[in-house]
């Protein structure tokens, strides 16, 4: 499989690199497929490729006995696997495939290498896991101080944030888990917003019909690590 | 295993039900009265949301998989637990 060009590349962290930095990655980059639900990182278990998705998304969860909980979204604006740039080989949380899709990935001790050669490189990165900290602490704010219709909508537009489409593919008991709360929460929240017009649901699938309105809704649960996102990777520090 | 649809009444009227399509499965149906009180009293203990001002006012319908109605249950039936 050839090396991908960097023009080619979907995925916003790689496509926006410097051409020298690219260029330190590439010979170590191989495209992968995202099937539904596949584990990329196992909690506490060695890192031992970092996954720049191109297509589709990934949630990080907790790890609990009883309770699965999203902590984190990441699609084609990221990378998984981030906790290496922090110089960490484990995480206690697991990445897995939420949306399918594919991406590029590339043997963890290889990024370690080249971030060593490319303290600029390395920055970029850390950068983008100060945006991720955002994201979390957005997930904390939400659960703390909305309703679950807001968190619903945030939900929905960070998912739509990652997406071709309109269409989201999720049941409600997974995305019950994902924000924590019980199925009838979440199907008493979609039933709102698809009677407001907001979105359409059918079994299996959302699809977002009025984002403006769900920004709306969602209100100051949504864009923070958004903004934070385009001031630090696409504006520059 | 039996598969039982939590649909919850949150306000009168067509629009006020919130209709389960997807359901809970259950080892055997003598353990519904119980599922269905620990999940009324977790919404209650910690699920806010806008459309519903007071849980207490609030009611599971219950129906099974060939859509019969087999248990109706008030919130304001089921303890906080506290």
């Amino acid at each position: 499989m050839p090396a991908p060009l960097q023009s080619s590349v979907r995925n916003q962290l790689l496509a926006a690199l410097p051409p020298e930095d690219f260029a330190a990655l590439e010979p170590h980059l191989e495209p992968v497929e995202f099937e539904l639900r596949r584990v990329l990182i196992e909690p506490n278990q060695p890192i031992e490729h970092v996954y720049f998705p191109q297509q589709g998304y990934v949630s990080v969860c907790t790890n609990d006995r009883n309770t699965k909980i999203e902590v984190g979204i990441i699609g084609w604006e990221g990378m998984v696997g981030i906790a290496v740039t922090l110089g960490v080989r484990t995480i206690p949380f697991e990445c897995f495939v939420q949306h399918p899709g594919q991406g590029l990935r590339m043997p963890t001790h290889h990024l370690e290498e080249v971030i060593d050669e490319r303290p600029s490189l390395h920055r970029r990165m850390l950068r983008y896991a100060q945006v991720m900290s955002v994201q979390t602490s957005g997930t904390a704010f939400a659960n703390a101080e909305h309703t679950v219709e807001a968190r619903l909508a945030r939900w929905l537009l960070m998912c739509h944030d990652r997406l071709d489409g309109d269409d989201i593919q999720i049941t409600h008991d997974f995305l019950a888990m994902m924000l924590g709360v019980r199925r009838a929460g979440v199907t008493t929240a979609t039933h709102i917003l698809e009677g407001n017009g907001l979105i359409r649901a059918k079994r299996g699938v959302i699809t977002v019909l009025d984002r403006e309105r769900l920004e709306e809704l969602a209100d100051s649960a949504y864009g923070l690590p958004e903004v934070e996102y385009a001031r630090l990777m696409v504006e520059g520090p | 295993m039996p598969r039982y649809f939590l649909h919850l009444r949150f306000r009168g009227g067509p629009g006020g039900l919130a209709v389960d399509e997807e359901g809970d499965e259950l080892p055997y149906p003598g353990m519904l009265r119980q599922h269905v009180e620990a999940t009324a009293q977790d919404l209650m203990r910690r699920t806010r949301l806008d459309a519903v001002p007071n849980w207490r006012a609030c009611t599971f319908e219950v129906t099974d998989e060939a859509g019969q109605l087999v248990l109706t249950l008030p919130f304001s039936d089921v303890s906080t637990g506290r």
